[in-house]
């Protein structure tokens, strides 16, 4: 069993840091990124004068963020609580959020303001990959630190350590199976959508009043899952 | 119910639905919807459904200190998470091995699991083991936890050790245990203990002659001389146990009391066991109500008198306000298995205070089932400063019903319990336990002037079966 338990850990650590690694990624793809790293050179060099060349001294200051994100990401995970992992949970996703909102299809800004957004970098493939992971990641991150205090309590009333432990590597287990299974399942629906996309918006391009309908339908829809949701708390 | 865990990934899903959908990125959309599929087909898998259990092979009767083995099984059928059962264990059982509580995975298939555990008696009484617990959680926390008991309707009676002393067949060992003096009906069948010589009489088995006595007096032509046996069962000893809180000396689970109810399940086993009658009297020597017989009264009266005149809120330690007093609080003498049985219920049951009445009380309450038999009688406690008066009271009502034969020695055995040696827990305490004992040697004087024959037991030297090993002697 406590080779479960360790396979467990070892999960832990492994979509941590793979989570990290494609964030740490996509945040040095992105071109506003890119931009904030080129301020940050310029001013440490008007700060302290050197020789250095900016493309090292560019290397220096990734590696310097990877650094810092991975001790980040290593630190919150040690410490285990759910407020850690909601920690990593963050960072992560205001890091990915520059690459993911440059590919939105309605630019309000623009709209509104007439800022220009960047336009994206990585392909729409590689950052959903990217931002499944990080959201499956810190799912099954929270789930078990969640397991993990739920299992504190229960070993306070005297359950042994090995039982506590079958128990609590079976449910990481379950956990993960289950959030593997909603990853692989979004991944298909995303292809799945993009061959139906065009079909389907040639039929609801045909008359206005498709979209009048679609939007009843899901307001009707969504509706009833808010009152449904309701109830169920009211119980 | 649906739990915190899941509000928050419900809200999760709706925050970045919605901005997907006011951005018309598709990409916060699938961020959205991996949620939703994750509680989607988490509530999918039911929390695993009410736990069906049994219990398996547990004796009934122990003994204080056996250790138990508790078996019992679990049954779950749906769902998927962790099952948490558990059952109450008796207060005063301490768990050896293993757990009362337990935590077993439910995948998804049926669970069927067994688990047991030993515990051990360390205090006799009738226990209930009803029911037993179960609370099921759902496999990833979604929803909130179950929580409800089956019934397992199960009953452990602990009751102290038998005395288990052997007979010996040597003639030249004699044994100062005292016997009934004399048997109350002279019907019954005979035992084989000689009781004595008379002559014969019309009806006499020829067998019983004794020859040896009829030819000494032959020339004197009187009829033959027989034998006369005891008959069976037809002694009576009377066992009065002192309940009060002076018997509380030591700890919950080991004082005074407790060696008391083991003498008294010692003794009723050891006179039962050569069929004399054996009856069973609780009294309380800190009660301090008397009974003044008035001119011409019988005993109804005097007992509906005495009712009457109870009142509990001005007596010490008197009974809850309600309990229904019975004069009649002790086992009438009988024999066999049964008393036995009833004895040991009685005693099951024994806790301190239980007594209604002083020890002269309880005898006035008895008294009826006493005269004419000459019963032998014990006095099970712990004698003191504070009782000394009220024993001494009893006693002398005591020896109203007694006639003292100096072959069969006092008809009055008070057993004293040493209850400060049993609390004294270091060596100084036990230095001022013997001190306080050596004290009480006054009293055991006193006592012995009065004919009675004083018994003093220390329990944590000494064994019951071994204070009364200690009376045989060799001729």
């Amino acid at each position: 069993m406590r080779l479960r338990v360790q396979l467990v850990a070892s999960l832990n650590l492994f979509v941590s840091l793979v989570a990290s690694f494609f964030t740490t990624q996509l945040f040095f793809s992105a071109k506003i990124s890119n931009e904030l790293i080129d301020l940050t050179i310029n001013y440490l060099k008007a700060l302290v004068p050197t020789h250095i060349s900016s493309y090292v001294t560019g290397d220096i200051v990734r590696t310097a963020i990877l650094v810092f994100i991975l001790g980040f990401t290593l630190y919150n995970l040690w410490k285990g609580k759910t407020g850690n992992i909601k920690n990593i949970y963050y960072l992560c996703i205001i890091m990915i959020l520059p690459e993911v909102f440059a590919h939105s299809k309605f630019e309000w800004l623009k709209i509104l303001w007439d800022i220009e957004l960047y336009s994206p970098s990585k392909s729409f493939t590689e950052t959903l990959f990217t931002s499944l992971v990080i959201i499956g990641g810190y799912i099954f991150l929270y789930l078990d630190s969640n397991f993990r205090e739920a299992h504190l309590l229960v070993r306070r009333r005297g359950i042994t350590d090995a039982e506590i432990e079958t128990v609590y590597s079976n449910q990481s287990l379950f956990s993960i199976t289950l959030v593997t299974i909603a990853f692989f399942v979004i991944l298909m629906l995303s292809f799945a959508v993009q061959i139906i996309v065009e079909p389907l918006h040639r039929y609801v391009s045909l008359n206005n009043l498709n979209y009048v309908l679609f939007g009843v339908i899901s307001s009707f829809l969504l509706a009833s899952t808010l009152y449904i949701y309701l109830r169920e708390q009211a119980k | 119910m649906i739990t915190p865990l899941s509000s928050r990934l419900v809200f999760s899903a709706f925050t970045f639905l919605t901005f997907g959908i006011l951005l018309g990125n598709m990409l916060l959309v699938y961020m959205g919807l991996m949620p939703v599929i994750l509680l989607l087909s988490g509530l999918l898998l039911q929390k695993p459904s009410s736990p069906l259990g049994a219990e398996l092979n547990i004796r009934e009767n122990h003994y204080v200190g056996d250790i138990i083995r508790i078996k019992r099984s679990v049954k779950v059928v749906d769902g998927v998470g962790p099952v948490l059962v558990g059952e109450e264990l008796p207060r005063l059982f301490e768990l050896i091995e293993g757990s009362n509580i337990k935590l077993f995975w439910k995948g998804l298939a049926p669970l069927d699991a067994e688990f047991s555990y030993s515990v051990r008696c360390t205090k006799r009484g009738i226990y209930e083991l009803d029911v037993m617990r179960w609370e099921t959680k759902h496999g990833l926390e979604l929803l909130e936890s179950e929580s409800g008991e089956f019934s397992i309707k199960q009953t452990l009676i602990v009751q102290t050790y038998p005395l288990q002393v052997k007979k010996i067949r040597q003639q030249k060992i004699f044994s100062n245990v005292p016997m009934p003096s004399e048997a109350q009906v002279k019907l019954g069948i005979p035992t084989t203990e000689f009781k004595e010589i008379r002559e014969y009489s019309y009806g006499d088995p020829f067998k019983n002659i004794n020859w040896k006595a009829t030819s000494r007096r032959t020339y004197l032509m009187k009829p033959p001389m027989v034998n006369q046996f005891e008959m069976e069962g037809m002694k009576i000893v009377w066992l009065f146990l002192n309940t009060s809180t002076s018997m509380a000396l030591g700890t919950t689970i080991s004082n005074s009391l407790e060696y008391g109810i083991q003498a008294v399940m010692g003794l009723s086993q050891f006179y039962l066991g050569r069929n004399c009658r054996v009856g069973v009297t609780l009294y309380d020597d800190s009660k301090a109500y008397k009974v003044i017989r008035k001119r011409g009264e019988d005993d109804g009266s005097v007992k509906t008198r005495m009712m009457a005149d109870f009142d509990p809120k001005s007596a010490q330690n008197a009974p809850i306000k309600g309990t229904v007093l019975e004069p009649g609080d002790f086992i009438i003498p009988d024999l066999g298995k049964r008393q036995l049985y009833s004895i040991t219920h009685k005693m099951l049951e024994t806790e301190i205070s239980k007594g209604l009445f002083n020890l002269k009380q309880s005898v006035v309450n008895c008294r009826g089932h006493i005269i004419g038999g000459n019963p032998l009688f014990y006095i099970v406690t712990s004698v003191g400063k504070a009782n000394y008066k009220s024993l001494e009271e009893g006693i002398n009502e005591l020896k109203r019903y007694t006639t003292t034969s100096r072959h069969l020695g006092s008809p009055i055995v008070v057993v004293h319990i040493a209850g400060y040696k049993i609390k004294a827990s270091n060596e100084n305490e036990k230095y001022a336990a013997e001190i306080l004992e050596i004290e009480k040697q006054k009293y055991f004087r006193r006592l012995r002037r009065k004919g009675v024959m004083v018994v003093k037991w220390d329990p944590t030297r000494y064994r019951f079966t071994d204070m009364l090993l200690s009376q045989v002697r060799r001729r």
